[in-house]
């Protein structure tokens, strides 16, 4: 961290819940089965439509499969799908930034182009049409939502690297001597991070819920396999009876966006301090 | 204390005081803490008064300003106290309920007249919004009539052209005459003005605080006078404030301040303000040293005839931001170079730094041309000349230790093997006088004042004989700049280095520069010793910089004092 | 202002191509061509079906002839033909597209109407916590799955309440429901650039001035600092419309409204690339004809925009 520890500004009570729900995803991620002892994919047929209760807390579904079990063994899909994606987005997006920033008005010119080129085709049907030409399935769709955030990743560093290099001390350290990658590395990339890594953690919820939105639409992995968006299409037929297959999972996509933005947002502000 | 606020008192007792502040406390919130920024503060206005109120940077006279018109910031809470405004308790007021005492009870002109007009409205819209506000229906054309009126008064120039533009289109203390139109045409029983003209140059601050003392007596209006200045503060009030640290340490008449203050921190900023006001010029030890021709020492710095025209956008004429510019720097001396805001003071500093490309015109460092270095080649040169900025906050890396900030030059340069870096950075911060252990602190960890020493230390480093100091004293506070100021004196002593002092207040520069060049828009209007520009100015341009410079009274409450000393020891 | 508007239309046509080239090295990437993968699923087609169809899209050409036809083609306003149905694209979206607009513009308005709202609530507000409900609302907003949302209004309004058929059935409900869902997260945004003005009004100097006018809250709100946002606002209305796309079609799909989102859907299954591909132009096409209305309705709400553009749009320096 930059400053001082006097100096930061201290989490409050929602950057501190974010970050244990965060905690408890990772968890998810590395060893579901330590949080659930129900199968994911095998329902026990006499226990079909149990509404919410201390054995089952997001209930079963129409094959008597544990609901927050599937939610927890979906982590995998959606997490590694949106974690594809963020990282689509930002190997791409900072080479494009750091190219149309630091190479000169020529790089510049051309990559602003690309750029604006970026902004003008909806993130959305861009991710549809890599899934049509590529097929269905976790790698399309992570690759496809990720180009829509090459443009975000792209805007931020180059506004960033910009920012950072008309600072005095970026001049201050080119009258004392310091070379292009003197500068570069020692000042500008290391001012400019902060809000790449805030940003990466937004963006790593704005991709959960593109990419649980593709799943809900069929895009992504087939089903039996669990994953958040699928979950909850499952449950859009038994609307009628069984409120709990979309409420409960979908609260709880919710929540995780809500959580990686706070986190995200916490992250920006100390690394910019 | 106590005696004056009761004579005051008593003379308005029949009438209630323009403002009267009782024993105020302020707290801010800042996350979960609380930082208290007025502690007890009590004063009163009397009607028609026109009151100073004085202090440094974060002593609170900015909260006592947005306390009185109720525009704080919401995390700012009054924890005891009372404010009367004109006979009514404002001290805890919705925002509604401010909204009607604003404007007609208690005016404000603005710090910074240049973000204090709203960008999206034309100036007539925003002078005529006063008629709407106190609830005049009127038609077009006299509420037209009216507005070019308002802003005659407060002499804008070509008033009803001005009704029909943007607030970018027009100058600084263009706005500020809007602003002052503006506030009194609501015609206050109180104005508020807080810093009215800091951002504005002498000249202008001049003229505007002119129309102000005017429309102030013209209206007989009551007046809060918020300024750092307490040169200003004597030259337009009759009674002043001082604040520091939140608490209020003096109240007195300014005549009594002049001759006798009897606080010691108001001794300390008369000290300071007299110091810079009347200070003689440093005397040039050899001033022969830089006569031509005569195998005199070579000057560290030589500049000839220097010129920078920038290409005008689309087809306009191109503009010359340095039009012909010579001066020659001699060793181990201090040259300032003096202008207002675009006279290109600036612009002639990069050109010399190699930061900026002359048009025509030749530099030469000690001895050397170097006019024409560019690429890595200006590495030579920076070994030589170093910068000093502004503002130390943007100019110190805050991820990098001060030990590695003011390495930079030697790691970067090469200069002294890696393992007597260390000891030759603990040699400069020890030269610049900063506390055992800074080596290891992170900028955000230091005052503003240890921050310019470290960047002092830094442009010091690679052994440079001239440093450019440009503006370096201006973010400071100004007990702050005292001692950066007595730094810079001791320095050049110390190491013979050389100063280009970039700067737009001369008080500063008289108590600093041997050499002065006046520049303005580009041209040099005058150069010479100091002595010759301050004691014997032979332009009308610097005759009027240097009487737009505050503080009369108190000089010439020094000299009365100097000679009242006199004649009582004889 | 004829140069502005001239430089403007230039760089939307730029924008346009730079969009048209990166769709195609997309497709250049396929392993094999949009044909092949299309009938790769259908038993019946042999080679020469799939060389036939080939040759009639042009796929069988090198690629600089392909680059080159499918640009003519789009600068004569043809977005190509579905593989499915042999429809060009317009066609096949002809007789939906109402649809659809009459969702996305009801729901562009309602977001408008929402971040306004919001953004005027903030400002007013005097309790603090109130106001940090409201001010956290954008971003609770963006973070909701509209297609969740849709379920869960579907779910109170069809089946709890009774109100709202399953199926659109014409009525103003059935079109108000299913945009008021797209509306909150399109809000989000719009209301985010609101309030950072609001956040700063207590900082602005200007709305300082205006208060020290003994202006009312009101006054103040309209007249300075909505007024002043209103041109970021409008940019980023411009740079919305790619959330409100996407919202459309997943809100379609959720209250099985007939449009774009089905055609699409549809086409996406069926890998009918040629006609996602089309689509993919067409939405890009009212991007930017968006932003260059924007970037000509700026210069009218923030007289300082004419004289701070140097060679970029006007649209990103609001967002």
């Amino acid at each position: 961290m930059p400053r001082g520890i006097g100096a930061l500004p201290l989490p409050g009570p929602a950057t501190a819940l974010s970050a244990l729900l965060v905690l408890v995803l990772v968890a998810w991620l590395v060893v579901p089965g330590l949080f659930t002892s129900y199968d994911p994919l095998v329902g026990d047929s006499a226990e079909v439509f149990l509404a919410p209760s201390v054995a089952h807390p997001f209930g079963t579904d129409h094959l008597g499969r544990d609901v927050l079990a599937r939610v927890i063994h979906g982590t995998t899909q959606t997490a590694l799908t949106a974690g594809l994606a963020v990282l689509v987005g930002l190997a791409l997006g900072t080479a494009i930034g750091l190219a149309s920033s630091t190479l000169g008005p020529w790089a510049d010119a051309i990559s602003m182009r690309v750029i604006d080129a970026l902004i003008a085709l909806p993130a959305f049907m861009v991710a549809l049409f890599v899934v049509s030409a590529y097929g269905a399935g976790p790698v399309s769709l992570g690759v496809g939502v990720g180009i829509g955030s090459i443009v975000l990743f792209a805007r931020v560093t180059r506004a960033e690297v910009l920012r950072v290099r008309a600072l005095d001390y970026v001049e201050a350290s080119k009258l004392a001597g310091a070379g292009y990658f003197r500068q570069l590395f020692g000042h500008i990339l290391p001012g400019a991070a902060g809000a790449l890594i805030a940003l990466a953690v937004v963006d790593f919820g704005a991709a959960v819920l593109a990419v649980s939105a593709l799943g809900y639409l069929g895009f992504g992995t087939p089903p039996p396999t669990p994953e958040w968006g699928l979950i909850i299409a499952e449950g859009r037929n038994y609307l009628a009876n069984a409120w709990w297959m979309t409420s409960l999972p979908g609260t709880f996509v919710l929540l995780v966006v809500v959580a990686l933005g706070v986190l995200g947002r916490y992250l920006g502000k100390v690394t910019r301090a | 204390m106590p005696d004056t606020t009761t004579t005051v008192a008593d003379t308005t007792a029949t009438i209630a005081p323009a403002l009267r502040l009782d024993g105020v406390s302020l707290d801010y919130r800042l996350g979960r803490k609380r930082v208290r920024a007025l502690d007890d503060v009590s004063f009163s206005i009397g009607q028609g008064e026109i009151v100073a109120l004085v202090g440094e940077s974060g002593s609170g006279k900015t909260t006592i300003a947005g306390a009185v018109t109720g525009l704080l910031p919401r995390s700012a809470a009054i924890t005891a106290g009372s404010i009367t405004v004109d006979g009514t308790d404002v001290t805890r007021l919705s925002e509604s309920r401010w909204s009607r005492i604003r404007g007609r009870t208690v005016g404000l002109i603005p710090q910074d007249p240049g973000a204090s007009l709203t960008p999206v409205l034309t100036i007539g819209d925003q002078v005529a919004e006063i008629f709407a506000i106190r609830g005049e229906r009127l038609g077009r054309a006299e509420r037209r009539a009216r507005a070019i009126e308002l802003l005659e008064v407060a002499e804008v120039s070509r008033a009803a052209d001005r009704l029909t533009q943007y607030p970018h289109e027009l100058s600084g203390g263009l706005k500020q005459r809007i602003l002052i139109a503006i506030a009194f045409g609501l015609n206050p029983a109180l104005l508020v003005a807080d810093e009215p003209t800091s951002a504005l140059d002498v000249t202008v601050q001049k003229q505007i605080l002119r129309v102000f003392d005017r429309l102030a007596r013209e209206h007989g209006s009551s007046v809060l006078f918020v300024t750092h200045d307490l040169a200003l503060a004597t030259d337009h009030a009759s009674r002043a404030l001082v604040l520091q640290r939140g608490r209020l340490v003096d109240d007195a008449q300014v005549a009594e301040i002049v001759d006798t203050a009897r606080v010691g921190y108001t001794r300390e900023l008369i000290a300071h303000a007299r110091a810079t006001q009347s200070a003689l010029p440093p005397e040039d030890p050899a001033p022969a040293a830089d006569a031509t021709g005569t195998g005199a020492a070579v000057p560290a710095l030589e500049v000839r005839a220097l010129t920078k025209s920038f290409a005008g956008r689309r087809g306009a004429n191109a503009t010359l931001a340095v039009d012909d510019v010579s001066f020659t720097l001699p060793a181990g001396r201090t040259l300032a170079l003096v202008g207002e805001s675009g006279s290109g003071k600036s612009t002639t500093a990069r050109m010399i730094l190699r930061l900026v490309d002359p048009t025509s015109g030749e530099i030469r460092l000690d001895g050397r041309d170097v006019t024409a270095v560019s690429g890595r080649d200006r590495l030579a040169l920076w070994r030589r000349v170093q910068l000093v900025y502004q503002n130390p906050d943007s100019a110190l890396d805050p991820r990098w230790t001060v030990g590695r900030i003011v390495a930079e030059p030697l790691a970067a340069m090469g200069l002294y093997p890696v393992t007597e870096r260390r000891a030759r950075v603990q040699e400069l911060l020890d030269a610049v006088a900063l506390p055992e252990g800074t080596i290891d602190k992170r900028p955000g960890e230091l005052s503003g004042g240890q921050r310019q020493r470290v960047a002092i230390a830094r442009s010091l480093a690679p052994n440079s004989s001239v440093v450019v100091l440009d503006e370096a004293l201006s973010a400071l506070d100004v007990i702050t700049q005292e001692r950066v100021l007595q730094l810079i004196e001791s320095l050049q002593r110390q190491f013979g280095v050389s100063y280009l002092f970039i700067s737009h207040d001369l008080s500063t520069v008289r108590r600093l520069a041997h050499h002065v060049v006046v520049l303005r828009a580009g041209r040099v209007v005058e150069q010479g010793s100091a002595r010759e520009i301050f004691e014997a100015p032979r332009t009308d341009y610097v005759r009027e910089l240097l009487d737009a410079i505050p503080g009369h009274r108190l000089i010439a409450g020094a000299a009365q004092t100097a000679t009242t000393e006199g004649a009582s020891r004889r | 202002m004829l140069r502005y508007l001239a430089s403007r239309a230039g760089q939307a046509l730029v924008v346009l191509w730079i969009t048209y080239t990166i769709v195609f090295v997309l497709i250049q990437t396929l392993p094999s061509d949009p044909v092949t993968i299309f009938l790769a699923s259908d038993a019946g087609a042999d080679q020469e079906l799939i060389d036939r169809v080939s040759a009639l899209y042009g796929y069988d050409r090198p690629w600089f002839e392909q680059y080159a036809l499918q640009l003519g083609n789009l600068l004569r306003g043809e977005f190509g033909f579905s593989l499915s149905t042999g429809q060009s694209v317009l066609e096949r979206i002809g007789s939906v597209v109402g649809s659809t607009l009459a969702l996305a513009s009801t729901g562009l308005l309602l977001s408008v109407l929402i971040a306004i709202g919001i953004s005027a609530i903030a400002f007013l507000v005097d309790s603090p916590r109130l106001r940090a409900v409201i001010v956290a609302a954008p971003s609770l907003f963006s973070s909701i799955p509209v297609f969740w949302l849709g379920i869960v209004v579907l779910q109170v309004f069809s089946f709890q309440l009774r109100i709202l058929s399953l199926f659109p059935d014409g009525s103003l409900l059935s079109l108000l429901i299913p945009a008021l869902v797209l509306a909150i997260p399109v809000s989000a945004p719009i209301a985010q650039v609101l309030l950072t003005g609001v956040e700063q009004a207590s900082e602005l100097a200007f709305v300082k001035t205006a208060r020290a006018k003994g202006a009312r809250p009101m006054r103040v709100f309209w007249h300075h600092v909505f007024r002043s946002s209103l041109g970021a606002t409008t940019a980023v209305i411009g740079t919305t419309l790619g959330v409100l796309i996407a919202g459309s079609v997943i809100t379609e799909t959720v209250f099985a409204r007939p449009g774009l989102g089905s055609v699409l859907l549809r086409a996406v299954i069926a890998q009918d690339v040629p006609l996602v591909q089309g689509l993919v132009f067409l939405t890009t096409l009212v991007v930017v004809v968006a932003a260059l209305v924007v970037d000509l309705i700026t210069p009218l709400l923030d007289p300082r925009v004419l004289r701070s553009v140097g060679t970029r749009g006007v649209s990103r320096l609001g967002a």
